[in-house]
């Protein structure tokens, strides 16, 4: 079925893993490469971040990870078993083990159903159980996340936004998930809000010892939470190492500049900080060369016609970047002693 | 540990909600509309009780007779039956061929309107293009011809109503749900390992109830003009049956002399299609009110 | 002229089922003359109601009462028509999704030129000048080929810049910018706090935003507001380093930061009272640490720059 030689798994402890994996999409001017050749993986108990600009891919690898659009090529593993062409029915135990938390708390829970409707939604579409079963199962699961099991019979839209995304990690979790992907999970909330959810994330993994796929464009929040960082630009991965390196000495321009583009507490940051031209374009007019090439502050003649490749360095960082670390960003680290 | 968010208290609780509340609540032409409607289907379902005489006592004696107080109270026709009554059989008829239709076309435009646009590429054109030439026929004519094929009577009417009428709603029906299948609780749903049936059943269906209410009120007040019309035209029920459409068309003969006998089936006609309109646009100004109140 | 706008006793109601319950509940706020003041507090304390009824664009059904003085104007007391010459002119607004805010179906060009041209009397060719200088000065690049462009043609960015246009074409004393950046990816966001910083000629500026980063970033003050009230404002390194109020202890203490040991972040528990939630005494202290019975059984008064009973002396973290 796929390719042998490239798509070999290692027999290392990766649990989901994407290689070589592109989707396009038909467009009426022709087609459109959303995600170009990505690969990555994520080991048990590991939040791997995928940052990037909307438009860079990652809501649409996200989905391709969980399977919902086939991938024009490239495969997807998950405990070393090709699950790239599985049917919809053999699926079936990779749907219990990957799980997935939308952005927006309001239109990812159907406004008409009760909190025991929506969270028991994956558990009677893979256990038969009674109702009261489902409804016990329910109301542990709303404990789990911190809101009341009285609230089982409220509707979803009399929620608020913190609430509505419990209740998606409520039901994200309905099936014991070894994997959670999460695409911006609270860019829609506001920051008091975003830091109940950030720490309720973080107290799952420690109880459950899941994985996290984290999808954001916040770097302080991916800082806090992540192991490793993939950094995507007009869908391709142009930077790709762990969270503090990344970090500490950004390597990519573009990681440089999502770094210093933070909104920052302190004036230093600010006064260094640096500024990208423009906005990304469409991965339909993909520029030649570098595709950074047009907002990159460092960029040469070279950069305009030739294609760097992402290339792994001494220091075990792959970047695609011909002169990778020259553009440093300045950022303010807090120092706290742990409490 | 740090602070977990206590669970706050929901935004509004809502009590279970009556009929009686929801009813207070709805648009004045609702109300006024849904009791009258109520109304005629007591009639239609119970018509014995409301007739004057045997709608079926022809009588030659009393043919032509003018409206009376005392005697027959909109008249007889050429065969000297009371038209008042021959009015009250027809709602059986109009109502319940319309409701038949009304349903079997509901059924055929929502399968088909929900096939559609739940499957991608070949399947959805070829379903889609079925809807979009369905809606091109003149559906009348199809009636016509059939009808003419299958013979009159309730059922074949009603059926055969059913079978023509299903397009305007297949059309609404693939419209929304092209937009409601990529509602991100959809997705979630597949990702949950959900089946498209179940999903369809949980999401998609419920969430097009308030516009299938709205388009079937409509659908219903055409199917009335459409029964009329075919009866008028003779290709309706059986000569002789009690119709508003055969009663018109039977006053044809007698305009000059008994243009009362039209007024009865007339009225009825009339009120009944401006009912289920007026139904039709109060279910639709709930609606609108509906989503304003959400959006908020 | 030294201040921008002087707000007096605001106040925004809603009519609700037990009678009207107030939104913005008497808030005092001068804003001087090139001064960049932050508005900050979590979703439903009342920024945006406030912003809102500086410019009388309030919902109709609210109720405002209080003084909002700009030119020795009052905003609130005055009729619509003399309003409406204010609007637009000397107080003028940036919302959050620009694309909602913007006419679909008008070029860049005639929405900047029917600006000017309705607040003053230059002609047809100098608001045209007028336009293309005011798109170059909030960074829209090559501003001359955008003006027959629609807004839906633009990106995020771009928009959020002819907005911001809009906003300071007739050189405006304030603007009100409500999250004009919530709905804008990193980088852009980064090039829009740029421009709200530095360039925004003598305009003074009145920032709403959830984010105390984001505050911190663009202005000079900072003003909390919590549930309808002003619960504590400063100059922004004092508001950082030594907040008073428990709750701009909360907000901060909320915000992820660089720091390599990860400590937990500390959210402030709860959620802020409903509107038509009757509460007696602080309105915070369901949600605060320091509460006693003193919290329980009055409203602490606005003084020194804080309303709390127990304000916290020293620096965070
Ligand atoms: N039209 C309205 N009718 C009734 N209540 C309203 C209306 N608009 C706003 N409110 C209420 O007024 C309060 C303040 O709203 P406002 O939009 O000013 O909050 P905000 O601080 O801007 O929040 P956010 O950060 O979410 O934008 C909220 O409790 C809100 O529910
Ligand atoms: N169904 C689709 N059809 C066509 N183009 C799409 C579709 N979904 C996403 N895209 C395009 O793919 C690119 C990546 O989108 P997305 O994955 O949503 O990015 P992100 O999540 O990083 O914002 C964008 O240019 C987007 O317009
Ligand atoms: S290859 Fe050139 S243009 Fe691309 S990121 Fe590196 S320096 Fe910039
Ligand atoms: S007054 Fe009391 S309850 Fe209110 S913020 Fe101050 S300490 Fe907390
Ligand atoms: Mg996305
Ligand atoms: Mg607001």
């Amino acid at each position: 079925m796929s390719n042998p030689i490239s798509s070999q798994p290692d027999l290392n402890s990766a649990l989901l893993k994407a290689v070589d994996l592109s989707i396009t999409f038909r467009v009426p001017t022709g087609s459109l490469k959303a995600v170009d050749n990505v690969s990555f993986q994520v080991k048990a108990g590991e939040t791997v971040a995928i940052v990037g600009e909307s438009g860079s891919g990652k809501t649409t690898l996200a989905l391709s990870l969980m399977r919902t659009n086939p991938p024009s090529s490239g495969s997807i593993y998950f405990e070393n078993q090709d699950v790239t062409n599985l049917s919809e029915k053999a699926l079936k135990d990779f749907r219990k083990k990957v799980q997935m938390v939308f952005q927006d708390p309001y239109s990812s829970l159907d406004p008409r159903m009760t909190v025991a409707k929506v969270i028991g939604e994956p558990l009677r579409a893979h256990h038969k159980l009674s109702k009261s079963e489902l409804r016990e199962q329910a109301g542990k699961l709303l404990e789990a996340v911190g809101l009341s099991a009285d609230l089982l019979d409220r509707r979803a839209s009399q929620f608020s936004g913190g609430q509505r995304q419990r209740i998606a990690i409520a039901r994200a979790l309905a099936l014991n998930p070894q994997v959670l992907i999460a695409d911006e999970p609270v860019s829609a909330l506001d920051v008091s809000t975003q830091a109940q959810i950030v720490n309720l994330l973080q107290r799952i993994q420690e109880e459950r010892n899941i994985s996290y796929v984290l999808v954001s464009h916040d770097l302080r929040l991916v800082y806090h939470l992540a192991t490793r960082v993939v950094v995507m630009y007009l869908g391709r991965v142009v930077e790709e190492g762990v969270c503090d390196d990344v970090v500490s000495n950004p390597q990519h321009p573009y990681t440089a500049a999502l770094l210093s583009a933070v909104p920052a507490l302190d004036e230093a940051s600010r006064k260094e900080r640096i500024v990208l031209n423009g906005a990304p374009p469409s991965p339909i007019a993909r520029p030649t060369g570098c595709s950074f090439h047009p907002r990159c502050p460092i960029a040469r003649e070279q950069c305009k016609t030739q294609t760097p490749e992402l290339q792994q360095l001494p220091n075990g960082r792959n970047v695609a970047c011909f002169f990778p670390g020259e553009l440093q960003p300045h950022i303010e680290f807090s120092t706290s002693t742990k409490e | 540990m740090s602070a977990e968010a206590k669970p706050t208290e929901v935004v509004m609780p809502f009590s279970r909600k009556k009929f009686a509340k929801k009813y207070n609540r709805s648009p004045l032409t609702l109300r006024i509309s849904s009791t009258f409607l109520g109304l005629l289907f007591i009639v239609a379902i119970f018509q014995p009780l409301f007739y004057r005489v045997d709608p079926f006592l022809a009588d030659l004696g009393l043919r032509l007779q003018s409206p009376s107080l005392g005697g027959a109270w909109l008249g007889t026709d050429g065969l000297g039956q009371d038209v008042f009554s021959r009015v009250i059989a027809g709602f059986r008829w109009s109502l319940g061929i319309a409701s038949v239709g009304t349903i079997l076309g509901g059924f055929i435009g929502i399968t088909l309107g929900i096939s559609a646009a739940w499957n991608r590429n070949r399947v959805r054109i070829v379903l889609s293009r079925i809807i979009d030439i369905g809606i091109s026929f003149p559906y009348l004519i199809i009636a016509v011809t059939i009808v003419s094929v299958v013979g009159r009577g309730f059922w074949a009417l009603g059926l055969t109503l059913g079978l023509v009428c299903w397009p305007t709603i297949a059309r609404v029906v693939y419209a929304e749900t092209l937009t409601l299948r990529e509602r991100e609780y959809v997705t979630a749903a597949r990702l949950f390992g959900v089946t498209a049936f179940r999903s369809i059943f949980t999401h998609i269906l419920p969430a097009l109830r308030p516009t299938l209410q709205v388009i079937a009120a409509f659908v219903f007040a055409d199917l009335l003009i459409a029964e009329s019309g075919l009866s008028f035209l003779g290709l309706g029920a059986p000569l002789g049956t009690p119709t508003w459409g055969n009663m018109l068309n039977e006053s044809r003969t007698y305009l000059a002399t008994a243009p009362w006998m039209m007024l009865g089936p007339a009225v009825a006609i009339v009120l009944t299609i401006f009912t289920a309109n007026l139904l039709g646009e109060g279910l639709n100004a709930r609606e609108q009110a509906r989503s304003t109140r959400v959006s908020q | 002229m030294i201040n921008a706008v002087e707000v007096k006793n605001l106040k925004v109601s809603f009519p609700t089922p037990a009678g009207y319950s107030a939104v913005v509940r008497g808030i005092n706020l001068t804003i001087k003359a090139g001064e960049r003041v932050a508005i900050v507090g979590e979703s439903g304390s009342g920024k945006t109601m406030l912003g809102l009824s500086m410019l009388g664009i309030q919902p109709t059904s609210a109720k405002v009462e209080g003084e909002v003085l700009i030119n020795g104007v009052d905003m609130v007391s005055a009729p619509d028509s003399v309003a409406r010459k204010l609007r637009g002119k000397d107080i003028s607004m940036v919302f959050q999704e620009p694309l909602t805010s913007l006419n679909p179906v008008r070029t860049v060009s005639s929405q900047l030129s029917e600006s000017v041209t309705r607040h003053t009397n230059l002609n047809k060719k100098d608001a045209a000048a007028k336009v293309l200088e005011v798109l170059t000065a909030v960074g829209i690049p090559s501003p001359a080929e955008r003006l027959k462009a629609y807004p839906h043609q633009l990106s995020g960015g771009l928009r959020q810049r002819v907005m911001i246009a809009l906003a300071l074409i007739n050189n405006p004393q304030l603007v009100v910018a409500d999250e004009p950046t919530t709905a804008l990816d990193a980088t852009i966001q980064a090039q829009i706090l740029d421009l709200l910083r530095s360039g925004m000629g003598d305009a003074s500026l009145m920032l709403i935003t959830h984010d105390l980063a984001v505050a911190a970033d663009v202005c000079n003050r900072i003003v909390v507001m919590y549930a309808g009230n002003i619960v504590e404002q400063g100059p922004v390194a004092e508001i950082l380093s030594t907040p008073k109020h428990p709750y701009t202890r909360g907000l901060l203490a909320a915000i992820p930061r660089f720091d390599p040991a990860r400590p937990a972040l500390n959210p402030i528990p709860g959620s802020p009272p409903q509107i038509t939630e009757i509460v007696s005494g602080c309105r915070f202290a369901s949600r605060c640490n320091y509460a006693d019975h003193v919290c329980q059984a009055a409203e602490p008064a606005f003084e020194n720059n804080v309303a709390c009973f127990h304000p916290v002396i020293g620096a965070t973290r």
